[in-house]
């Protein structure tokens, strides 16, 4: 499904303790600056042009419903998001942060553990907030 | 993306993050011009890889945000391959601002030479350069033969086939 020209709404999803989950991600691992500034960019551009224009902007991963938007700074950063899953015309839920090495995902099983958060999610509609921007000091 | 600026004036204070970001919006502007340019001509990439001397798997490469090799070279190729011209300077970053508020379709898509308004002649232009250098001939019914200028003005000229009429100057009558 292609979201076209309109303004999408991104959401991040917290964990059963409240904890915005790529928030947390961002500040543990932590990201410098520079791949915040990077993360951003990808992120400001499927906010506005939705994931028609920009090509592969989005990739899918091997679980349905589970697609990936990929950073690739001095790590390979790899942020697990979901189209909706309330409405998937006009939003994304980011879900998981991960990295990748020699093709393989760090964690693993990443895409299995944003999965597991969507379905907490569409359980607990509440367990999301609004996506908020990677330009903090790390 | 009009809604960028406030945030973008506060974060870009960092140059680390400020470069980051453009760099990603850089790569990604040009992998989706790329496949705007060549969907506003109604190409596959087959096609584009034909106008380019590329093989379309190359073509799928380079049409994809994440992709980061850019040449010169390969850019001119592309640039050829469309009929556009290749603009490449250094900029300040609040014309980088500007560009990722504006980043849509529309923006990015280019005429190709013959479609570009710049050259194309007014209708105006179209009639004079035809009234100096166009002239018909028209051969009519008496014989008479007249050299017409485009707006179509006769003026009379002598030649063979000028006709005698009775009573006409003999300086009027044919050679």
């Amino acid at each position: 499904m292609i979201i076209t020209n309109q303004k999408i709404n991104l959401f991040d999803f917290k964990d059963s303790d409240g904890e915005n989950v790529i928030q947390c991600w961002a500040d543990r691992f932590p990201l410098q600056k520079k791949d915040r500034g990077r993360l951003d960019s990808k992120i400001d551009m499927l906010e506005s042009a939705g994931d028609n224009l920009p090509p592969k902007l989005l990739t899918p991963t091997k679980v349905r419903h589970i697609m990936e938007l990929v950073v690739n700074g001095q790590v390979a950063f790899r942020l697990m998001l979901c189209r909706g899953p309330f409405d998937v015309k006009s939003e994304f839920t980011f879900l998981f942060g991960a990295t990748e090495k020699d093709r393989k995902y760090i964690p693993k099983d990443s895409p299995k553990i944003a999965d597991r958060n969507r379905a907490n999610l569409i359980s607990n509609p509440s367990q999301r907030c609004k996506h908020g921007r990677f330009n903090k000091s790390s | 993306m009009d809604d960028l600026t406030n945030p973008l004036k506060t974060a870009f204070k960092d140059k680390d993050y400020r470069h980051g970001y453009v760099d990603e919006f850089l790569n990604a502007s040009i992998a989706t011009q790329i496949k705007v340019l060549r969907e506003q001509r109604g190409w596959g990439q087959k096609e584009l890889g034909e106008q380019a001397d590329m093989m379309q798997p190359r073509i799928s490469v380079m049409e994809n945000v994440n992709y980061s090799s850019w040449s010169i070279k390969i850019l001119r190729k592309l640039a050829e391959a469309f009929d556009l011209t290749l603009r490449v300077s250094f900029e300040s970053f609040g014309t980088r601002v500007e560009d990722i508020e504006k980043f849509s379709r529309k923006n990015l898509e280019r005429c190709s030479f013959p479609e570009d308004p710049y050259f194309k002649e007014t209708s105006e232009e179209a009639e004079t350069a035809a009234d100096r250098k166009q002239i018909t001939i028209e051969e009519g019914t008496s014989n008479v033969v007249y050299l017409k200028n485009y707006r179509g003005n006769p003026s009379f000229t002598k030649n063979k086939y000028s006709p005698v009429r009775s009573g006409a100057n003999t300086d009027s009558v044919a050679l």
